[in-house]
């Protein structure tokens, strides 16, 4: 038992603490959640504007968009990050972190756009309607009545698409850019002991998962309350 | 207040309304009826401008709001729509339906909104319900809350299109007496409807539309009890027309029997009354063919109506030049028969000689 502890704390010191290695480890956390925020706020401006165009009046605006959003949905994130940084911005000086956002960004923007575009569906068209005759305008329909309905309908999927994107984000390695999952690579091929980096690793996705998770509620039960099918169910109870 | 000229609406190829012209009082309480697909819905659709007219003129209070950059915004604040799917808000409670419009388009206080809301909310019968979401009530609720909505805005008219025709026939009264106590106001309205008898109690003027316009127009007297033109009559009464038409030499009685028991099943007209009808067409139709002259054609017109269950015979034939049952040669006993079965015969010159008229 005793040598097993010896082991442990052996494997903790050269991972983590000889040549400050989990500072590594903190920097590497620390650009994965970067990105991740990055990514998924771009990718939500992306989404929206996609979204929007889905629903134009005007056919080619509408075909256009749905044709770029087949296309990264359809090609691999890994391909879609080749094709940004060897191919389109290989001539141009621009950090690679930088690209690989507005990669990521594009190819979670044209799901996020499905999200919205399918919430924006199962808003009652009978509504928007009977905002127009009270008198409202457009925007303030939008506001006042649509928003609210696809915040509630698109929630539970745009949640689970924030882990998507956390997940994407390890591709990064692949560029030599230190991220979670590449820092615990790194010294891992320096110690040749993978336990503690790996575990490390896992464990700190799962957080970010579950943290991410706890402040969507926060802000689910806060902000939607009152409007949410949550209410509904307890008022009926 | 409203004054429509020379609308024309058409969906596709498919024209629904055309060369539309009405005019509409302050006060008005117009009941616009109208068998389905005529176009009654599209008439209240373009008031408010939910359907842009391909043609003519819209106006509300002397905007016309068919032309482009019309104010329709602040014009629609005038004129409150209730739909017949309700269509409330589905994320927000009844009061915060009610007070949505009010607070950002008349930016009026919450708490004096809040107010107002309840007393229109109790108008409708609907206080106790404010805090509900839409989709814990009933129909009927639902209905009355929409309206309240709508009362909400202070309009200066209602459309209402079809109001009760997604209810339960349970519901629809609660509903129709909201509506009834809100025209009492002299509120303008509009009420595209099936329930007849409701539109004839409630409103001055009755539209009823056909042929992609309004066919005829009138008081609900009029309209309900003297319609002028043959659609409307038809429509009004509910006639089921039959019509067979043959060359009365040629005539082959059981070919129309079986005609005449195909429409009396579809109408679920009576067996004794078919019965009756199928005598009395054999007695005379073989009475004509006897004595008629070559190549007459006679024609036969039944129609029902499915409101009082009453049959009107109608024989037009060319020869004899009078009335067949005073003819000397026709059977006395079948006479006695006809009389028995039979009201109100009648007997005149008419399009094709004489037309033979016999109520059931």
């Amino acid at each position: 038992m005793n040598e097993f502890f010896e082991a442990v704390k052996d494997s903790i010191y050269i991972n983590l603490i000889y040549e400050d290695r989990y500072l590594f480890l903190i920097e590497g956390f620390g650009l994965t959640v970067f990105m991740t925020v990055a990514t998924f706020l771009l990718g939500t401006l992306i989404g929206a504007v996609f979204c929007r165009a889905r629903v134009s009046r005007r056919s080619w605006i509408r075909k256009t968009v749905e044709m770029i959003g087949t296309l990264f949905v359809r090609l691999p994130t890994l391909v879609l990050l080749l094709i940004f940084v060897y191919l389109i911005f290989s001539n141009i000086e621009a950090e690679t972190v930088l690209l690989a956002i507005v990669a990521f960004a594009m190819k979670t923007g044209a799901y996020i756009a499905d999200i919205l575009y399918a919430a924006y569906k199962a808003v009652n068209p009978g509504e928007i309607e009977a905002g127009r005759t009270l008198g409202m305008s457009r925007l303030k329909v939008f506001r006042f009545v649509i928003l609210p309905q696809i915040i509630n309908y698109a929630l539970p999927t745009y949640r689970n698409q924030l882990i998507i994107t956390l997940q994407e984000t390890s591709l990064v390695g692949f560029f030599a850019i230190n991220d979670l999952t590449r820092a615990s690579q790194v010294i891992t091929s320096r110690t040749m002991d993978p336990y503690i980096a790996i575990i490390i690793t896992c464990v700190v996705y799962l957080l970010i998962g579950a943290v991410s998770n706890y402040l969507f509620k926060l802000f689910d039960r806060k902000k939607h309350l009152k409007e949410g099918r949550d209410y509904r169910i307890e008022s009926t109870l | 207040m409203i004054s429509i000229r020379q609308l024309k609406k058409s969906f596709g190829n498919n024209v629904v309304l055309e060369n539309v012209n009405v005019e509409i009082n302050k006060g008005d309480v117009i009941g616009v009826i109208g068998p389905s697909g005529c176009g009654k819905s599209t008439l209240i659709r373009c008031i408010n401008l939910l359907e842009a007219p391909d043609s003519g003129e819209i106006r509300i209070d002397g905007v016309n709001i068919a032309e482009k950059n019309a104010p329709i915004d602040s014009i629609r604040q005038k004129m409150g729509m209730v739909y017949q799917n309700f269509n409330l808000f589905s994320h927000k409670t009844v009061l915060e339906n009610v007070i949505m419009a009010p607070i950002h388009l008349l930016r009026i206080p919450k708490k004096q909104a809040i107010e107002e809301a309840f007393s229109v909310l109790k108008m409708v019968g609907m206080s106790h319900r404010a805090d509900f979401m839409p989709d814990q009530l009933s129909g009927g609720q639902k209905q009355r809350a929409a309206i309240a909505r709508c009362l909400a805005m202070k309009p200066e008219i209602i459309l209402f299109d079809e109001p009760t025709s997604a209810l339960d026939p349970t519901m629809i009264d609660e509903v129709l007496a909201v509506i009834r106590k809100l025209v009492k106001t002299g509120i303008t309205s509009v009420i595209v409807t099936h329930e007849m008898g409701f539109a004839r109690n409630i409103a001055n003027r009755i539209f009823f539309m056909e042929e992609r316009g309004i066919y005829e127009e009138g008081t609900p007297d009029e309209i309900f009890d003297h319609p002028k033109r043959e659609k409307t009559k038809i429509f009004i009464q509910k006639l089921k027309i039959f019509e067979y038409k043959l060359q009365i030499r040629q005539l082959d009685i059981y070919e129309l029997a079986g005609k005449l028991s195909e429409y009396g099943q579809k109408y679920d007209i009576a067996k004794r009354q078919m019965n009756g009808l199928n005598l009395i067409l054999e007695e005379i139709l073989v009475f004509l063919s006897q004595n008629a002259d070559h190549k007459d054609m006679t024609s036969v017109i039944v129609s029902y109506q499915e409101a009082n269950q009453q049959i009107q015979l109608e024989i037009r034939y060319g020869s004899p030049s009078m009335n067949v049952l005073e003819h000397p040669d026709f059977d006395e006993i079948s006479r006695q028969l006809i009389h028995g079965l039979a009201t109100d015969i009648s007997c005149l010159p008419g399009e094709m000689g004489y037309t033979l008229k016999l109520t059931l």
